[in-house]
């Protein structure tokens, strides 16, 4: 399983924390990046400690997807014992979680809203849970009945 | 689009640099300031801002901005797990 974060997003503890490190301690800027602080006339210093909590909280967000990955994946093997999922795609800025699998022989690809993952793996609700499923339901292949 | 936990150049009104003056928030010379959402809601977008090493959360009106820049340049992590 690809587990890929698109984009970036900082905590506000991570974030605390890279306010607080001196300049030596950040990261040096790539020219590209340079160049936006430059054309947004802000300072390298702050644009550099930006993408220092961004990189904080990368492994978090990176986590959080594998999790989601797994437990879908499992939820998926009890609809089709073959399905399996190839990657799983967190884009940041547009808060969704995109997954692109196969099951019964067939390719699939999923959108889910990155809130309902959030408040489905912080709370276990059963609500939250159906819904999911719901999703399962509409784009997972479901597996070819027996002809009797 | 999702704001929170992202950093935004946003361009404030008058009245706006005023207010973030106040909140004794370091203000550069040109008009786009760098500030770090923690939540966006109907009122505005709270932000945080450091005083004396503390961390604070400052809630600025949607009246005060006229725009928001949201720099992307920063690209794709990929892990693999087996």
């Amino acid at each position: 399983m690809q587990v890929i974060v698109e984009g970036w997003r900082s905590s506000s503890s991570d974030w605390l924390k890279a306010q607080q490190l001196s300049p030596e301690e950040l990261p040096p800027l790539s020219p590209e990046q340079k160049d936006v602080a430059e054309k947004l006339g802000i300072s390298e210093e702050d644009y550099a400690r930006s993408t220092k909590a961004g990189e904080l909280s990368r492994q978090e967000l990176q986590a959080k997807a594998e999790a989601f990955g797994t437990f879908l994946e499992s939820r998926l093997r009890k609809r089709v014992a073959d399905a399996s999922i190839q990657s799983v795609l967190l884009q940041t800025f547009d808060g969704r979680v995109r997954i692109a699998g196969t099951a019964a022989g067939r390719e699939f690809r999923l959108q889910i809203d990155e809130e309902l993952v959030d408040n489905l793996m912080q709370s276990g609700s059963s609500e939250l849970e159906e819904r999911l499923q719901r999703i399962i339901d509409l784009g997972v292949p479901a597996p070819e009945a027996k002809a009797s | 689009m999702r704001l929170a936990g992202q950093t935004v150049a946003v361009i404030l009104t008058e009245e706006g640099k005023q207010v973030l003056s106040l909140a004794a928030a370091d203000l550069p010379d040109n008009d786009l300031v760098l500030v770090s959402v923690e939540e966006s809601e109907d009122l505005g977008l709270w932000i945080r801002l450091t005083r004396q090493d503390q961390m604070h959360f400052f809630l600025l009106r949607w009246e005060y901005i006229l725009g928001i820049d949201l720099p992307t340049g920063i690209g794709k992590v990929v892990g693999l797990r087996g």
